[in-house]
């Protein structure tokens, strides 16, 4: 099998707060294979968006490796943590990253061909014709008029400007796209048009995506593999079936039941925690983060941290887990 | 005062207008127009639809703080167990903010105030109830922190709003809602900005005070699965209007309006399949700052469009199991194509 395009191991991120230390993302690894989307989960502050931001470049890296493998297929890899500002920028266009408010990453002052020319011409050096060429082509990849290239954001809709970001990031030809919470800001309808989209990009130009969501709804629409974060670690890896049908980890098992259903059978969300709030990330409980919350936590969680242990489609960090066996089910009481 | 059942909110043909902006170019937005709503005591009414639909602004009109937002009733009647509010001077109003009717915003921080200890603020709510001892507003304030699901409720009294996480300052606005003895709650996207397991505690208390002190409620929000795991009956609007109305189980499994049909097979599902398309509806609502098109208001992006819906706007009139429906395309049309995708109906 050929190498994972993008091979994250033991990353950890670390941000200074006052005095403190907080570890955002702590010794966590993922695969993401040429073409495929991961979709990586979780609720706030779990610390999604600061590994895809790692992983952009975008904040610093404490320690682990992020390894990007060679365009040319020979198997080759390239490190990116720790490389140089000219290097870096050779890798930068191969991945890009899509964030939740279009209002917040394009600038105001320039119109739609500006934003979507700009990476054309730092990347690519593409002038005149030509770039206005490639402009009005990735506008319409999009599925936005070309015709309309002149007009400044605030002239466009929440979802069309969204899709000036999408076009943006893929002006440079991206390998694999990063995308941060892309659809949360949107309506329903216009965030269907969006994950669409991103689908039908994903199809014809082989681009693979970590998608970054707090949307359970819209993993199962998007992804074929899903990584479930908890204050700074993943607690479960699995292909989406799995994950959705099979939960393995008492985390993953609280958030799918928690998930509003709209079966219009009444009684559609289920209480899967223990009373109480998510713990702060500047002092992670000890053993397992989870423990305080979890309904099925034994004496033992507040002690270690759990191991991964193989499950049917991926893998648990859970000791109550035994490889191989269904779940343990709730304490009845 | 109002037996369970009895109606206790009754609003007809309520239309709510936006001045525009001093010196700017647009027209009057007609925001709400010609909405009914009914709630019975212990009745949860779900209000759904997407951004600029109305409902937000349907709802300050019930709780008189249009005038924050130069909104102004244009017409229409709003009754609280008979009496009328259209025409009510503001001081009225405030009273029956702070005692009858009670709302959680999507975010707290805007109705809590920052530079009070929650336990003061909790006290304006009793005083206005004409309870004044200390140690009783401190025992009184205190039991309903509990009651909400606060641990440390004293310590929480001492506290101020910026200490507190988000679904603990929903949890307090609820709590604020049941010292008042409020008849009514009105949620706006109350467990919007919450995670998904605390905001499955948070409906699962909403749940529990309805069952246990027959509160009404009007939840008004774009989540068509909170709608449905808590509203007994839902309106769903669009560009002003209400498009369709019924009980919440009946409406998610056959719905009888076009627009709410594309809704549920827009919204994204956890029970799959995986993988599974999502229908989307392209093009945008129509602007409300000038005079609406001529037909209905969803033609333009409704799959079940006719000539006839171009030229008249439909009555919302009934279409049996105790929906209306602005629509004249057959029933049976919109039925026979809701079993196909992924995303049709499982009866």
């Amino acid at each position: 099998m050929s190498a994972p395009l993008l091979d994250v191991r033991d990353l950890e991120v670390v941000f200074r707060v006052g005095d403190e230390r907080l570890r955002a993302v702590d010794r966590v690894s993922l695969r993401v294979a040429r073409g495929e989307t991961l979709a990586l989960v979780g609720e706030s502050g779990c610390g999604k968006s600061t590994l895809a931001r790692a992983v952009a470049g975008l904040v610093p890296i404490a320690s682990g490796s992020v390894r990007l493998a060679d365009a040319d297929a020979s198997g080759r890899t390239c490190e990116l943590v720790a490389l140089g500002r000219r290097a870096w920028r050779k890798q930068r266009a191969r991945l890009q990253m899509v964030f939740q408010d279009p209002d917040a990453s394009l600038n105001p002052r320039m119109t739609a061909a500006a934003l979507v020319g700009e990476p054309l011409r730092l990347h690519a050096a593409l002038r005149g014709a030509a770039l206005d060429t490639r402009v009005c082509e990735l506008l319409e990849r999009v599925g936005l008029d070309p015709d309309l290239r002149r007009r400044h954001p605030h002239a466009f809709s929440g979802g069309q400007r969204q899709r000036i970001a999408i076009a943006r990031a893929l002006a440079v030809g991206p390998e694999l796209l990063l995308c941060d919470e892309v659809t949360s800001a949107l309506d329903v309808s216009i965030q269907a048009q969006i994950l669409e989209l991103l689908r039908t990009l994903q199809r014809d130009l082989g681009i693979a995506m970590l998608f970054i969501t707090h949307d359970l709804g819209v993993v199962r629409h998007i992804a074929r593999r899903v990584a479930v974060m908890y204050l700074g670690e993943i607690v479960e890896t699995a292909d989406t079936d799995t994950l959705f049908d099979a939960p393995a980890h008492p985390y993953t098992r609280a958030l799918l039941g928690a998930v509003p259903r709209v079966d219009g059978r009444g009684e559609a969300f289920a209480v899967g925690t223990r009373a109480g709030e998510v713990p702060s990330p500047l002092a992670p409980p000890p053993g397992c983060r989870f423990h305080p919350r979890c309904p099925i936590a034994v004496a033992a969680c507040a002690v270690a941290s759990p191991l991964p242990v193989a499950t049917r489609g991926g893998e648990a960090r859970c000791l109550r887990l035994v490889a191989g066996a269904a779940p343990p089910a709730p304490h009845s009481s | 005062m109002a037996a369970a059942g009895e109606t206790l909110l009754d609003v007809r043909d309520l239309h709510v207008h936006i001045d525009p902006e001093r010196g700017s170019a647009s027209g009057v937005v007609r925001a709400v127009e010609g909405l009914d709503l009914r709630i019975a005591r212990g009745e949860i009414l779900g209000l759904v639809g997407e951004s600029g639909c109305g409902k937000t602004i349907a709802s300050l009109a019930l709780m008189g703080l249009l005038p924050q937002q130069r909104g102004r009733i244009a017409r229409g009647s709003i009754r609280l167990d008979g009496e009328e509010w259209v025409g009510q001077p503001p001081e009225r109003w405030r009273a029956l903010r702070g005692r009858r009717v009670a709302m959680v915003f999507q975010d707290p921080m805007t109705s809590l105030n920052p530079y009070m200890r929650i336990g003061d603020q909790l006290a304006e709510v009793l005083r206005l109830r004409g309870v004044n001892r200390r140690r009783e507003v401190a025992r009184r304030a205190a039991a309903q922190l509990e009651r909400v699901g606060i641990p440390d409720a004293r310590g929480c009294l001492r506290s101020y709003t910026h200490r507190l996480s988000g679904g603990m300052r929903q949890r307090v606005m609820i709590a604020m809602a049941l010292l008042a003895e409020a008849d009514l709650l009105i949620a706006d996207e109350a467990t919007t900005a919450l995670d998904v397991t605390i905001q499955a505690q948070i409906l699962a208390l909403l749940r529990e005070l309805r069952d246990e002190r027959a509160m009404s409620m009007l939840l008004i929000t774009h989540d068509l699965g909170v709608v449905s795991g808590l509203c007994d009956r839902v309106v769903v609007m669009y560009a002003g209007r209400a498009l369709e109305s019924g009980p919440a189980r009946v409406l998610f499994d056959r719905p009888a309006h076009p627009y709410t049909r594309a809704l549920l097979r827009a919204t994204p599902r956890v029970d799959g399949p995986t993988g599974a398309s999502l229908e989307s509806l392209d093009g945008l609502p129509p602007r409300l700052d000038g005079p609406p098109p001529p037909g209905c208001r969803f033609a333009a992006r409704c799959s079940f469009v006719r000539e006839a819906c171009r030229s008249a706007e439909p009555e919302l009139e009934a279409a049996g199991r105790g929906r209306l429906r602005r629509c004249i395309a057959p029933l049976e049309e919109l039925e026979a194509s809701a079993g196909d995708g992924a995303h049709g109906a499982s009866a």
